[in-house]
């Protein structure tokens, strides 16, 4: 396959094996689609390649024990009081510890909502990437905790893992940092000496945020760009400078950084990111053309990696999240679980629930079907992800996928205890968990660490070879400086401990 | 009360200018009066404003422009741009949609973006309905055009200047500052004959309601 027909192209797609990709794509002429040579704006541009993190938030409180590390009752001592699962439920792959639980339920305890949980098939086709490295956090309050994931503990000045690699990799770049997170994981670091272009760009709802990429293309009935460039000039060089309130409160920081952002709205307007970021189709509800909008014109494509989209806002925020990366606008973007309640009403008689009341802090009511609902929803829509990065050509024959990492962060795990033989339990917060990185310069395939069968408490590891160290506990800045270093970020000057253990060529 | 009757006729006087002039401005709501125009003044040491956040900007646009509030600017023509698009970006809090429970503490890359957006569809819809009814003009009052569609330069359009900025910033506009505009006309209709005095309403409105006197307080 030559280099020019190897990304984004829909044959490609469908071999890739995405679920849910129709029998259209594959009656289509299988031409390159323009998102390939898309990154105009910055990304694919000279120099240096850049790297891309994206930080998916499992609010509430993501069990590694319910995942990449769950346990067979085979395997433990105590398994009818430990929260372990029967073999049959647990798969590996590759020869690797990584573990999948493929699981079913009626109900998530009190809610109606059926239950069908399909970890393997993720961990098959990507296990190759997946690196899980075990940690021990220091809160159980969410929003702290949520934080403390993203700041490592405030291990570098208080600089979040996003904002450090929007300084590293974001000069130049329009919005660097796109944040979609909530509560948490959509604080702003406390580093004072982060370069503005760094600081996230808050983005609460993604359907939306288009709109705001273009000061009025869309408002109907607008006089021309020209004659908007000669009013925007009236007001910055002649009204505002006379103007007595400018005189006197100019020199205020919001104000200065209010004109700041200004300067630059002719680039978003002239990279018509309105247009770009739009995966929406045109249609009776949505009368884009009406209002002289052109949507992405692949967006055919990007609706079949994501079906969802609007409907269901992770899937939303993921493709978001995408094409902000892929249009060469951001090289990290957040975006997770949110504390609403979603439900996939397609069959009206059967509704799915997509997400419980506050993520996966549903488990204090009912633990083994909240996680299995969200792991699976977390992974499903990561793997859409992958697959459209995958698909996508960066640069030099790479696509985005070999330069991205996908780091699952979480407030913390759970209890690991369960009531003798219960199926189904409650559970509250544990500082003791792992987290799951995935991408092509992760030390992938490994399980960092370990988990210890009596109790299923995680160990640490050797930060320089990644073996298993029984007794060490890994701390949430060691955790971070692995993220940073494997991206290739400089944290010469930040005071970080080096871990090795974490990167690729580990 | 009054010393001698001189004075009373002067304050009486007074107050009947100050009452025409104000009744002019309140198409809508009425609108207290300040100092005229702007000499040059003193930069404060301090300088400490706050934005204008979401909610506070729809209501001050509605209220100087006489618009409703919700009908202010629709995405689409269905999806409220303060309210609902723009929310967060304008500053606004969306604690139950998105768990966000603190205003921004900062402006966004986005901010001005959408307050242009917010801005220029209020402004439209003023410059329309001014346009269609001038006698009855909340702004534009009385703006006369000629057949082919140029402003027909009079009184009425120095008087829609003061209006704004009184409906704005409750002050006139400063001799400098309608001289900006009255030259700025003659820039439209430079670029764009056709429809040059509309576009003119429409932009004027633009750039003062997005100016940072009117994004801040």
């Amino acid at each position: 396959m030559s280099r020019n027909n190897m990304f984004m192209n829909r044959r490609r797609l469908l071999q890739l094996g995405l679920p849910g990709l129709s029998s259209l794509l594959l009656n289509m002429n299988c031409t390159n689609l323009s998102m390939n040579k898309g990154a105009k704006t910055g990304a694919a541009g000279e120099g240096e390649p850049r790297k891309f993190l994206f930080v998916f938030g499992a609010m509430g409180g993501a069990s590694i024990n319910d995942s990449f590390l769950a346990r067979r009752e085979s395997e433990v001592k105590d398994a009818s009081t430990l929260n372990v699962f029967p073999d049959r439920l647990i798969r590996s792959v590759g020869g690797s510890d990584l573990r999948a639980v493929d699981i079913a339920d009626d109900a998530i305890g009190a809610l109606p909502f059926p239950v069908k949980a399909v970890q393997s098939r993720f961990l098959a086709k990507y296990y190759q990437d997946i690196m899980v490295a075990t940690l021990t956090g220091t809160s159980v309050a969410h929003p702290v905790a949520q934080h403390r994931s993203v700041t490592g503990n405030d291990a570098w000045n208080g600089r979040t893992l996003q904002e450090a690699v929007a300084a590293q990799y974001g000069k130049g770049l329009l919005l660097p940092n796109l944040n979609m997170g909530t509560v948490g994981y959509a604080e702003h670091g406390r580093d004072a000496t982060l370069p503005a272009y760094a600081r996230a760009e808050a983005v609460p709802d993604p359907a939306f945020f288009p709109f705001a990429m273009h000061g009025y293309k869309g408002v109907q009935g607008v006089p021309d760009g020209n004659l908007i460039r000669m009013a925007r000039q009236l007001r910055d060089q002649q009204l505002e400078p006379q103007s007595g309130f400018y005189q006197t409160f100019g020199a205020n920081p919001m104000i200065q950084q209010w004109m700041d952002y200004r300067k630059k709205q002719g680039l978003f307007e002239e990279a018509d990111l309105i247009n770009r970021l739009n995966p929406f189709a045109d249609s009776k509800d949505l009368p884009f053309r009406n209002f002289g909008l052109e949507p992405n014109k692949d967006g055919e494509i990007l609706r079949e990696a994501f079906p969802d989209i609007g409907a269901d806002p992770l899937q939303t925020q993921a493709l978001l999240a995408y094409l902000s990366v892929t249009q060469g606008l951001t090289c990290t973007a957040t975006f997770g679980l949110g504390m609403n309640v979603t439900i996939d009403g397609k069959d009206e008689d059967n509704p799915l629930l997509t997400n419980t009341p506050t993520a996966f802090d549903y488990s204090h009511n009912a633990h083994r079907s909240t996680q299995a609902l969200l792991w699976h929803r977390v992974l499903d829509t990561l793997d859409r992800l992958i697959t459209l990065l995958k698909v996508t050509e960066y640069r030099d024959g790479q696509s985005y996928w070999d330069h991205s990492m996908i780091y699952i962060a979480t407030d913390f795990g759970r209890d690991k205890k369960r009531p003798e033989n219960a199926r189904e339990f409650p559970t509250g917060h544990d500082t003791n968990n792992g987290v799951v990185i995935i991408s092509p310069r992760a030390n992938g395939g490994r399980v960092l660490g370990g988990v210890d069968s009596k109790t299923l408490n995680t160990y640490g590891f050797d930060p320089e070879t990644g073996d298993p160290t029984p007794g060490r506990e890994m701390q949430e800045r060691e955790i971070y400086a692995g993220i940073l270093q494997a991206l290739d970020v400089d944290t010469s000057s930040s005071g970080l401990p080096r871990i090795r253990a974490m990167g690729r060529k580990a | 009360m009054f010393h001698n009757r001189r004075i009373f006729f002067i304050a009486m006087s007074l107050t009947l200018v100050a009452c025409m002039k104000s009744k002019d401005l309140t198409q809508g709501d009425s609108l207290p009066q300040a100092r005229q125009g702007s000499a040059l003044v003193s930069a404060s040491p301090k300088a400490d404003v706050k934005r204008k956040r979401a909610d506070l900007l729809r209501n001050s646009l509605a209220k100087i422009l006489v618009l409703h509030p919700q009908g202010l600017c629709l995405e689409l023509g269905q999806l409220p741009c303060a309210d609902l698009v723009h929310k967060v970006s304008l500053g606004g809090m969306n604690a139950y949609g998105n768990a966000q429970y603190r205003y921004p503490d900062q402006v966004s890359v986005s901010s001005s973006m959408s307050l242009d957006r917010l801005v220029m569809s209020a402004c439209i819809q003023r410059a329309q309905i001014d346009l269609i009814n001038p006698a009855q003009g909340v702004i534009f009052k009385n703006v006369a055009l000629s057949i082919d569609g140029r402003l027909v330069k009079n009184d009425a359009v120095v008087t829609s200047i003061h209006t704004l900025y009184q409906r704005a910033f409750l002050r006139d506009a400063s001799p400098i500052e309608l001289d900006n505009f009255l030259q700025f006309y003659e820039a439209v209709y430079a670029e764009q004959p056709i429809g040059a005095a509309r576009n003119w309403m429409v932009l004027s409105c633009y750039a003062v309601l997005t100016s940072v006197e009117a994004a801040f307080h």
